[in-house]
């Protein structure tokens, strides 16, 4: 019966509810807004230092991350990738070799990186075509590419050649010519003075590490379940012989820094609520004397104070139900616009960040947990707002209510 | 008119509670979006300004082919009329000239690829900070012999302490690879240990016979009175050389300014966003509730535009009186932490890798509080706007019978 | 009485020279016991590690302190690589590209062939007479050999990177038995022994040595020498880059 009553109040003042209604609706949608685009702004800027090349989890032998040798990696083949490619979350298993040595032309040398990785795994990912100025990827044996600073220094053109060498795995020396087919743009001036790619078969044979690796990528496409992940992988893999790496683990320093961002983010979405509440709050202030009249009325006709709190209630929550649905409904399909045709930054400010590889975008973030977690925030505030006419109708008086008309 | 202000200003104070709300909610929506803007641009300002006094300087000068392979044959051409003409304009506070090495630092523990900064102590306090940025040791005052300066992160790396020696290796004049002992003198921290773990500082004249260079040096470095100077020296200063400003040296450091400050204004556009809709959505209730009174107004004569601007009026009166007490309370407290400091130790690693202290100042300049004055007067008008019209559309005859 | 004790003191001043010489003294002697003017050398070096062994054959010309060639025998897929140090540098020729190279700095202190010895040591070898102060520190036992205990102190302009060197050589025929390593807070770092001791080209020396980095577990570098002569005549190509691919 009550619950006729609440339902046909609501609709018996549509303006009144609309307001209040609208105020939770807008709630909803601002707060929601703001978060996606700091959410999304965060994943992309993790995307782009980490997604890009060293990946969400590394898989290596115990103690590599302490000591990079060589001697360090482990056998892997395709057979052993394949179940770890199966579990629950990963989209695929990338097999590196990477180790460094010594790269010379002429009188020139220099120390640099040599990665062995799958290109056709990886590709996809890398996008090492869009980045090409020169040549093509590597395809034959002892066909690599260098990044831009790299083929300068040493004054290289396409199929020029280089010699390596470098310490191979157990001592055995690393000596090879080394075919360039192509100059990448690796976006990250580090990358571009010092990397050098080839096939993963070979580094594997130029270092004479037959089914070595150093380290198997993982790549997800829940980047925010990477705890969960790494104990699903670690099911597969002896404790003893293997480590289980996220990023976070691996580079605490950039954590750290987004870490530091994130609390911004916070601070400014608690602001925001802050603002909201008190709007939410003076909606609701303001019916509630609106109505004192009729609750006065409704008191002295014989109601008992403790229905009428009781209808009031049930009247906030579903009008915060129906805010909430609409707040949601209205914001989402924004998100989703804006994450599939994400935002560009202003001017200048792209040159730059394509310069250092980032990606000047901000794709909004859209997954379902946002809006139900900050729908469920401003339900529950909604009814801690409602404690005010709880508390009108407690220390109401039905003759001065009533009076006041 | 001044009837109709007077009664507008009574109608606000008359329900007290509404009215402390909606001032309430300005105050401090307004303090807290200040308050965050004044945290994030002042994060930037400091990263910028430790960069500019520890490593950047304001502007300067290399030769057009040194930064291609540091060879370091590509020494300043003429360097001493740069030298002449800095000493000419009034604006530039100091320069410093120094030589730039690759090379390696070794210790039994190890060895890292490192730069060699060849200086002159006193001129470089012109210039750069390091002299004050010691936290262990002396600047060049005690150790007559191959005395050198190392980043703490270095000196971590490499098991060093003052008075330990390392040994650094770079090619000498004759492209031949040599090695010299120098002695730690002192361990310097910049705010950005990725900078301390790459240079190492000595006196040019340890390293001017070895090398080969018996005058000018590879990079020269320029303080200006002030940022803004920077442009001039680029555009006065007559030289073959390769003369390059703060910004065009560390492009991020000025984008993030750019990049921060829109961010900002976004953010303040939804605080006043939400704010227009709490005021508005108050206000409008509030019509609601005064349907009678204003009904019986209108009844008796009030026209509709006097009824419309008390309104707007209204809703004027509670942002002005919100404003300035909103304004103030952000200024007072911007200005406190911005001489105090807010301590962010917790994620001082991350900050350090970025360029940050872990102690923060926040700063606003006033043109924020200028600009954000004017989007919350104008929010306020908006805001007044929706309820205004939404009163005109009240019946007399209805509103009087409402129960 | 007094031409007795005056003939004395004549004996003895002579003597003296004899019986108390200086470190320094008998670091050089130590040097040129083991390298003599010029030297021909067969050996095998053998790195052990926890994982794995390898082993290396190797012949090698030395001329004076600062210069020496080496040729790789075995294994097989390091056959003909030849190492040529002169001076401060080192030239590395590979068989199978065809090629030579210097190694540049950042190469330098890296491990010379997976062993625990870096390109570095292979230069500096003649270091220990000119980078050091030194002091006899007292008498002590290696290997059943009485020996002089010398520690060796960096001078201060001098570019090494130990804090201390403490050396034990045998006092009669000025083997190198024992090299102790020291950082500058007093750590031993690393370790070098001689042992196995033989007759080569009429001078007695340890046949094998041994490098120790202490600080890590199960790892070292054994040095095993077959063949050593001494003041052959090698002719000056043997120490030239372009030759380098000549030597066998």
């Amino acid at each position: 019966m009550l619950l006729t009553l609440a339902w046909r109040n609501i609709w018996r003042n549509k303006k009144r509810s609309l307001i209040t209604l609208s105020s939770i609706a807008v709630a909803v949608f601002l707060s929601v807004l703001m978060r996606s685009m700091q959410l999304g702004m965060y994943d992309k800027m993790i995307d782009n230092v980490i997604g890009a090349y060293v990946g969400y989890v590394q898989i290596h032998a115990k103690g590599f991350w302490e000591e990079r040798s060589l001697d360090n990696g482990f056998v892997s083949s395709s057979a052993d990738q394949r179940p770890l490619s199966e579990v629950e979350g990963v989209l695929n298993i990338f097999p590196r070799l990477e180790a460094f040595g010594l790269i010379s032309k002429g009188e020139l040398s220099n120390v640099v990186s040599i990665n062995g990785i799958d290109l056709d795994k990886e590709e996809p990912i890398l996008n090492l075509t869009d980045k090409l100025l020169s040549g093509s990827l590597f395809e034959a044996k002892n066909e690599v590419i260098v990044g831009t600073k790299v083929a300068s220094y040493f004054n290289v053109q396409v199929n020029d050649t280089l010699i390596f060498i470098g310490q191979g795995y157990q001592g055995m020396m690393a000596a090879e010519k080394l075919a360039v087919s192509g100059i990448v743009d690796f976006k990250n001036p580090n990358l571009n003075k010092a990397m050098v790619l080839t096939s993963l078969p070979s580094a594997q044979q130029i270092f004479s590490a037959p089914d070595l690796v150093t380290s198997l990528v993982v790549n997800t496409d829940k980047p925010n379940a990477l705890a969960a992940l790494q104990k699903r992988l670690s099911v597969q893999l002896s404790d003893k012989e293997y480590e289980i790496l996220t990023w976070p683990e691996m580079f605490p320093e950039l954590e750290q820094t987004i870490l530091a961002d994130s609390i911004g983010g916070i601070i400014m979405v608690m602001i925001l609520y802050m603002i909201l509440i008190f709007g939410i709050f003076g909606t609701v202030l303001m019916m509630t004397q609106e109505r004192k009249y009729e609750l006065g009325v409704l008191v002295a006709i014989g109601m008992k104070k403790g229905k009428l709190m009781l209808m009031v209630v049930l009247e906030t929550l579903i009008l915060s139900l129906l805010g909430v649905l609409v707040g949601v409904l209205l914001v989402y399909p924004i998100l989703l616009w804006k994450h599939y045709d994400p935002f560009q930054l202003p001017g200048d400010t792209v040159q730059m960040m394509e310069e250092y590889g980032f990606s000047p975008e901000i794709p909004f973030y859209i997954h379902l947990d946002l809006p139900l977690i900050h729908a469920g925030i401003l339900f529950c505030i909604a009814l801690i707002v409602a404690l005010y006419p709880i508390y009108i109708i407690r220390t109401l008086a039905p003759i001065k209510a009533m009076h006041n008309r | 008119m001044k009837q109709l202000i007077t009664i507008a200003w009574r109608n606000v104070w008359r329900n007290k509670l509404r009215s402390t709300v909606v001032i309430l909610s300005i105050v401090l929506g307004l303090w807290g979006g200040l308050f965050m803007m004044g945290l994030a641009l002042g994060l930037n300002e400091q990263r910028l300004n430790s960069a500019i006094n520890s490593s950047l300087a304001h502007v300067q000068i290399h030769h057009p082919k040194f930064e291609d392979d540091y060879n370091k044959k590509y020494t300043l051409i003429e360097g001493e009329n740069i030298k002449k003409q800095l000493q000419e304009m009034p604006f530039v506070s100091g320069f410093s000239e120094r030589f730039v090495l690759p090379g390696l630092a070794a210790t039994s523990k190890g060895n890292y690829g490192i730069k060699i900064l060849g200086i002159t102590p006193e001129q470089e306090q012109l210039t750069t900070d390091i002299s004050t940025r010691l936290i262990e040791g002396t600047y060049f005052t005690k150790f007559k012999n191959n005395p050198i300066l190392v980043g703490q992160k270095l000196a971590e790396q490499l098991g060093l302490k003052v008075q330990s020696k390392v040994v650094l290796s770079f090619q000498d004049k004759d492209n031949q690879t040599i090695s010299k002992s120098f002695r730690v003198e002192a361990i310097y921290k910049t705010a950005n240990s990725m900078y301390d773990q790459l240079h190492v500082f000595v006196p040019q004249e340890d390293l001017a016979s070895l090398i080969g260079i018996r005058e000018g040096g590879h990079e020269l470095l320029i303080k200006c009175k002030s940022l803004d100077d920077a442009p001039k020296v680029q555009s006065v200063l007559k030289t073959s050389n390769l003369v390059q400003r703060w910004d065009q040296r560390a492009p991020e450091l000025g984008y993030a300014q750019q990049i921060m400050g829109s961010f900002m204004y976004i953010f303040i556009g939804i605080i006043l966003m939400a704010l227009a809709f709490g005021i508005i959505n108050t206000m409008l209730m509030a019509i609601l509730e005064r349907q009678s009174e204003l009904g019986m107004l209108m009844s008796i004569g009030m026209n509709k535009f006097k009824i419309f601007s008390m309104i707007v009026m209204e809703t004027l009166f509670l942002v002005v009186f919100a404003l300035p007490m909103g304004m103030i309370l952000a200024q007072k407290t911007i200005g406190y932490f911005s001489t105090q400091g807010i301590d962010l130790s917790i994620v001082a690693k991350g900050l350090e890798n970025v360029g940050l202290e872990a102690v923060i100042y926040p700063f606003l300049s006033s043109e924020y509080y200028f600009n954000i004055t004017i989007m919350t007067t104008l929010v306020a008008l908006v805001s007044g706007l929706i309820p205004a019209r939404r009163a005109l559309k009240i019946n007399p005859a209805e509103a009087v019978k409402v129960i | 009485m007094k031409l007795y004790s005056l003939f004395f003191f004549v004996l003895i001043g002579g003597l003296a020279p004899l019986l108390s010489q200086t470190a320094e003294e008998i670091i050089t002697r130590a040097d040129e016991a083991f390298r003599g003017n010029s030297a021909y050398i067969e050996m095998s070096i053998k790195t052990v590690r926890p994982k794995w062994t390898k082993e290396i054959q190797m012949k090698t010309w030395s001329q004076g302190a600062n210069r020496s060639v080496s040729v790789v025998l075995s294994p097989a897929k390091e056959k003909g690589t030849v190492f040529l140090m002169r001076d401060q540098e080192v030239w590395n020729y590979i068989p199978s590209l065809d090629r030579s190279i210097k190694f540049p700095p950042s190469m330098m202190l890296q491990n010379w062939m997976g062993t625990d010895l870096t390109n570095d040591d292979l230069v500096k070898k003649s270091s220990l007479q000119t980078d050091y102060d030194k002091k006899i520190v007292g008498e002590d036992r290696k290997e059943n050999l009485r020996c002089w205990k010398i520690e060796l102190i960096p001078r201060e302009s001098a570019a090494v990177v130990w804090g201390k060197i403490v050396v034990w050589i045998d006092q009669q025929n000025y083997m190198q038995l024992q090299t102790d390593f020291y950082d500058e807070d007093g750590f031993l770092v690393n370790q070098m022994t001689a042992s196995n001791f033989k007759t080569f080209g009429g001078k007695t020396l340890p046949a094998t040595l041994r490098v120790v980095p202490v600080e890590k577990d199960n790892q070292y570098t054994e040095i095993n020498y077959s063949v050593w002569e001494f003041d052959l005549v090698i002719p000056e190509s043997y120490f030239e880059t372009n030759t380098m691919k000549r030597i066998r």
